[in-house]
């Protein structure tokens, strides 16, 4: 029925549209398909991927936009089957405000509260179908939300939520420089958790100022959930706190980043539960205050961060000592805000709770991570990369503590080239090891992991890759220790582009043709074309 | 689903190209109407992220260009995607890299939705009638060449 009515809604304003001959477009398309096998574990199958989406937008007169996606998602890489015409909207807009009808992303400050968006390599997706507003006025941006968002966990896949979403926020610029924000998001849900769903309801405002200056900037983001299960009168609170404080002149920048997240502390035994409807909301998703990286190594075994449960730190500091260098460094710190300590075989006691300052002991799980890169620049047509990197994860057994927590040190070093021959030919090779020191790899606690990448790139428009992946680890989880690919990418015109790759992938971040994306462990062909009209 | 598809392909012979009309508001507050500075001559619009390996290999020469031409219209805009877990930290890296032109950041990537981006580096050249006359996708070593070649077509 609703479809029916788009279509109708459609037709009245592309006729319109055609009377006036004043619409213009926009389309996109990716294709994506992949044949082989994959391997979880030491379990493989074959595994066959189709993915076609179709991004379409309208400009029609009037300040009108109209948007879908057409999409076929049979089978996809990760998520669901999925297909028809999502993402569909129809919206009107001007300077000073905004009234969406359909599907929406949506952003409160940094996220604590409502951070709306889609990461189909995750295969995660909270968009919202409903209704969003915006309106400016003076120094005032008023916005509001309303609609629905069913959520589904492509990883744990029993985590089924449907919500009904009511919102809005309020900015203030008191001064060019300076904001005040003000948001309210109240949710109605259903988890569907056997034997009968869990209804709840749930209230998370937050706070928000930030400070802007030529030198220096500076944000907090502070906000609370409170919710409650209707079907048992349960209540549960939690808090987030963020902030942000950057020091800038031309040729540096220094930025320190904070979390202090608290949203829903439970002990070991409840912990891991994935559907328990106390934890935060799939639609909050605050700042991890941990470096992203573009390295293939540095994208494996990386901390996952706990929202529920975690505080830390990140200071990251860019530097350009000469004209020809580049300077990278970046050092972040987290751990669990108490220890928990099993009393009578039966229950935990939260002891010693960190109150802003992240633990040391391996009794909160701490997890830290410091990172150097220098790029230099030897000539138009020669430059390298050199980085290191020392990371230490440990995760506390609480159950029996002491010798059995589970400890893993890493040194990494990456090395890259890139040298232009000439106008037709350019080369990148990219080298980087792995010294890992894992003590639950009982018989072999060091090993490690490298990879070589050669990269040939002919007259800018096409490239050939060289992947080659090598593990001395004994335990490694699919029982490979070598993987190898070759990719071959071009860019046919300016609206489309393809890569064709085929071989053994462990998987990670991988950049390649000229751009990024994340990969999952996968043997067999992989094609991506990319189309923009 | 079927009427859509009907209507698209009936309507592709009289639908004109999307024009880049925005307001945006930079990392310096400096509000940007993208109809003003597509009129000096040309504009171009790049999206790229902290963590993109090629955008950052391919700003300096977004600087250099930028220096080249400015003072014969060209208007260069860096949309940044950084999304709110790196944001804090890319006014840092945007002045220790020194980029002249504006940086705007697209923290809920409404812009980047906007023209169907699909992936990073993303560049649009945009002509004195606002109208994209040049997309690029990715960045390898030379690609500097060509979008200077597309840009001296248009000033």
């Amino acid at each position: 029925m609703r479809l029916r009515l788009f279509n109708i809604l459609l037709l009245s304003l592309f006729m319109s549209g055609i009377h006036l001959a004043q619409i213009s477009y926009n389309i996109s398309n990716t294709l994506r398909y992949g044949n082989g096998e994959r391997a979880i574990g030491t379990t493989k199958g074959e595994f066959r991927y189709f993915e076609n989406l179709t991004d379409i937008r309208l400009s029609l007169p009037y300040k009108i936009t109209i948007g879908a996606r057409a999409l076929y998602d049979n089978p996809p890489e990760i998520g669901f089957v999925d297909k028809g015409l999502k993402r569909r909207f129809i919206e009107l807009s001007s300077d000073n405000y905004l009234i969406r009808l359909g599907n929406f992303s949506e952003l409160y400050g940094r996220g604590l509260a409502l951070n709306l968006f889609e990461n189909r390599s995750l295969g995660y997706d909270t968009w919202m179908d409903g209704v969003r507003g915006k309106y400016s006025f003076d120094n005032f941006n008023f916005s509001a939300i309303a609609g629905k968002l069913n959520f589904k966990d492509s990883i744990e896949i029993k985590r089924k939520e449907d919500y009904t979403i009511f919102g809005g926020g309020i900015e203030y610029n008191p001064l060019s420089n300076i904001k005040l924000g003000l948001a309210y998001i109240y949710s109605k849900a259903l988890f569907n958790v056997l034997p009968k769903g869990i209804e709840i309801t749930a209230n998370t405002p937050s706070f928000y100022l930030s400070y802007d200056s030529k030198n220096i900037s500076f944000l907090f983001d502070y906000s609370f959930k409170d919710s409650r299960q209707l079907n048992d009168n349960v209540y549960s609170k939690g808090r987030g706190i963020y902030t942000s404080i950057s020091y800038t002149q031309p040729g540096i920048g220094i930025t320190l980043d904070y979390k202090n997240y608290a949203f829903d502390e439970r002990d070991p035994f409840e912990r891991n539960d994935f559907t328990r409807p106390s934890r935060m909301l799939p639609f909050q998703n605050p700042p991890i205050v941990l470096k992203e990286h573009s390295y293939t190594l540095f994208t494996r075994a990386i901390h996952e961060v706990d929202f529920n449960d975690e505080l830390g730190f990140q200071l990251e500091v860019f530097l350009t000592p000469s004209e020809n260098s580049f300077l990278t460094m970046n050092a972040s710190f987290a751990s669990r805000h108490s220890r928990w300590e099993l009393m009578n075989g039966f229950e935990f006691k939260k002891m010693d709770e960190r109150k802003i300052i992240p633990g040391f002991s391996n009794a909160y799980s701490p997890y830290y991570e410091m990172f150097a890169e220098l790029e230099y620049e030897f000539s138009d047509n020669t430059s390298c990369k050199i980085a290191a990197a020392k990371r230490s994860k440990i995760l506390a057994n609480e159950f029996s503590p002491g010798s059995n927590d589970h400890v893993i040190h890493s040194t990494i070093l990456p090395f890259q080239l890139k040298k232009k021959i000439n106008s037709w030919l350019s080369f990148e090779t990219d080298y980087q090891i792995e010294f890992v020191n894992d003590n639950y790899n009982t018989s072999q606690q060091k090993f490690n992991n490298q990879l070589f990448s050669l990269i040939g790139i002919f007259v800018q428009d096409y490239t050939l890759t060289f992947r080659y992946e090598f593990t001395t680890n004994n335990y490694e989880v699919s029982k490979k220790r070598v993987w190898s690919a070759v990719e071959v990418g071009g860019r046919v015109n300016q609206n489309i582009s393809f890569v064709i790759a085929y071989g053994s992938e462990r998987g990670g971040q991988i950049c390649s043709n000229g751009v990024c994306r994340y990969i999952i462990p996968f043997n067999g062909l992989r094609l991506q074309i990319l189309t923009n009209l | 689903m079927k009427i859509f598809f009907v209507l698209l392909f009936l309507s592709t012979g009289l639908l004109a190209q999307d024009e880049f009309n925005l307001k945006l508001k930079s990392l310096d507050s400096e509000v940007l109407d993208t109809k003003e500075l597509y009129a000096n001559g040309a504009l171009l619009v790049n999206f790229w992220a902290t963590w993109c390996q090629p955008c950052k290999a391919e700003i300096p020469y977004l600087n250099e260009l930028y220096a080249k031409y400015k003072n014969n219209g060209l208007r260069i805009v860096g949309i940044n995607q950084d999304s709110q877990k790196s944001v804090a930290k890319v006014k840092s890296f945007v002045s220790a890299q020194k980029i002249e032109f504006p940086i705007v950041l697209d923290t809920n990537f409404e812009i980047f939705n906007k023209v169907n981006g699909q992936v990073i580096p993303y560049s649009l050249l945009i002509n004195k009638q606002g109208k994209i006359i040049y997309r690029h996708t990715g960045y390898n070593p030379g690609d500097e060449k060509k979008l200077e070649e597309e840009i001296l077509k248009i000033l």
